[in-house]
């Protein structure tokens, strides 16, 4: 009963929307457009409930002790803070924006600051010469950087032109083919959704809820 | 053909008139009714029991190998499936890491393997926990789910990527299934993966992120192949008929690619003018 009821409603919400995208219908935007609106009320209730669920994990480190126990306990202290300030004195305040700027946006900031790290030590990895792919790799790689870097046309002046061809042309035609095989399974897991084929919402073959 | 045309507007077509499909989207239209007719059809014939042949990919032959090791050594086994949400434009890709989910669940839970998935989105978070839960009951095993193995861990990127890199790294991981929509924290949950030398299995569907996962995973799933995955895990025929309609699409798409540009190469502008249309 709960797989007919869930799979009518994806047919019905996701038709309306893909004939709201294509066809001139007012009605149509005008459902389509509210039916956006509740889908980000939900969101904002499934916020709710994946707060309580980072809560319980986090609490029951703290109470059993567990590898680093007072990671999660800084971070209980800092949602608990950050909710009553919050609440208590809205989120224009002072604190609020304190927290906003002076905490959370530098560790932000730090923590993408940290990537050219993990590159580093990635392509370490990647460019031990082991088969021809490694070896495709270092070359265009290689090729690409000289065409970028100002000192490459010093080395020799055709090395942006060399640098450009790898982009606009093997390059290219690499992602287009991707982004056209992608889009054809973009296609056929909305098909499926929308028919309640599709496993994940709880359609016929069989995984999700029942 | 222009029907009619009245003042202080643009003149319509036969189609736009007749039809009411919106200027500049009627060609995107037909090509979804053909494309999706085509995948109804293979299902169809999927379900019949005309099953396609799949070429292996590496990659999902080497999620077992995953599970398996980390059954040996008694780590447990990471999924997530990136900063997407079901609700967005990335919302297939994320669909697509969910199938994955599905499989790669039941397979924990066959084997008794201890099973991590960390959750970016809120949405997300249900529909995580019901497929894990379902699967562990598909395999007979409905006492072994336990609430903790879905944990949210934030909707901001660079908090989930590092609450995700902090569990790889804390429970040491022998498997790292990254299957989704994925930014800049690909890096680094990749990397985390290889410092406490996970096998690690990526894929997504997002073109600048693909490169990163290449050089950092072991194993890659390129574009489309996240698509294939629930299929090839799975083997359910309905998904396998849907995979063998992509193919046809992808025919098609070649084709009419090659006319295009050998019309264009000579001069006319036919289909570009129709497609645009």
């Amino acid at each position: 009963m709960v797989k007919t009821i869930t799979g009518a409603i994806s047919f019905v919400v996701g038709m309306v929307m893909i004939l709201e995208y294509y066809f001139k219908l007012p009605a149509l935007s005008s459902v389509a457009k509210a039916w956006q609106n509740w889908a980000v009320i939900i969101s904002a209730f499934a916020l709710g409930a994946g707060c309580i669920n980072l809560f319980g994990i986090h609490v029951r480190n703290v109470a059993q002790r567990k590898t680093r126990y007072q990671a999660s306990a800084i971070l209980l202290a800092c949602m608990v803070i950050t909710l009553i300030i919050g609440l208590g004195q809205g989120i224009d305040s002072p604190s609020y924006n304190f927290i906003f700027k002076q905490l959370y946006s530098p560790l932000v900031q730090s923590s993408a600051g940290l990537l050219i790290f993990y590159i580093v030590t990635a392509a370490l990895r990647a460019f031990r010469l082991r088969n021809i792919d490694a070896w495709c790799l270092l070359i265009s790689t290689t090729l690409v950087m000289l065409g970028n870097a100002p000192f490459g046309r010093l080395i020799y002046g055709r090395f942006p032109d060399v640098a450009n061809w790898i982009l606009t042309v093997p390059n290219m035609a690499g992602q287009r083919a991707v982004v056209i095989g992608g889009s054809l399974g973009i296609i056929a897991t909305a098909l499926r959704t929308i028919l309640g084929l599709e496993a994940t919402r709880g359609g016929s073959a069989g995984v999700g809820p029942s | 053909m222009r029907l009619l045309c009245r003042a202080n507007s643009r003149p319509t077509t036969f189609m736009e008139g007749v039809t009411g499909l919106v200027p500049g989207r009627i060609a995107a239209f037909v090509t979804l009714v053909i494309l999706w007719g085509v995948m109804l059809i293979n299902i169809r014939r999927a379900l019949g029991g005309n099953l396609p042949v799949l070429r292996e990919i590496p990659a999902l032959k080497a999620i077992e190998e995953a599970i398996g090791r980390a059954t040996e050594t008694g780590r447990p086994v990471l999924f997530t499936s990136g900063l997407g949400d079901v609700t967005d434009a990335n919302g297939p890709q994320t669909i697509a890491g969910l199938e994955i989910l599905g499989s790669v669940a039941e397979t924990t839970a066959s084997l008794g393997t201890n099973l991590i998935c960390t959750v970016c989105k809120p949405n997300l978070q249900p529909i995580t926990e019901a497929i894990v839960k379902q699967a562990y009951s598909n395999a007979g095993k409905p006492d072994a789910y336990r609430p903790d193995m879905v944990r949210f861990c934030s909707p901001d990127q660079m908090a989930y990527a590092a609450a995700t890199a902090g569990i790889i790294e804390r429970e040491k991981v022998a498997a790292s299934i990254m299957v989704g929509a994925y930014w800049q924290e690909a890096m680094m949950l990749a990397e985390a993966g290889a410092a406490v030398k996970a096998i690690q299995i990526g894929g997504t569907a997002r073109m600048i992120q693909l490169p990163f996962f290449v050089i950092a995973c072991d194993y890659t799933l390129i574009g489309e192949e996240i698509y294939a995955g629930g299929a090839y895990l799975s083997k359910h025929p309905m998904r396998l008929g849907s995979l063998a309609g992509q193919d046809i699409g992808k025919v098609i798409a070649v084709a009419v690619a090659v006319v295009g540009a050998l019309l264009t190469s000579f001069g006319s502008k036919y289909l570009t003018t129709l497609l645009g249309k």
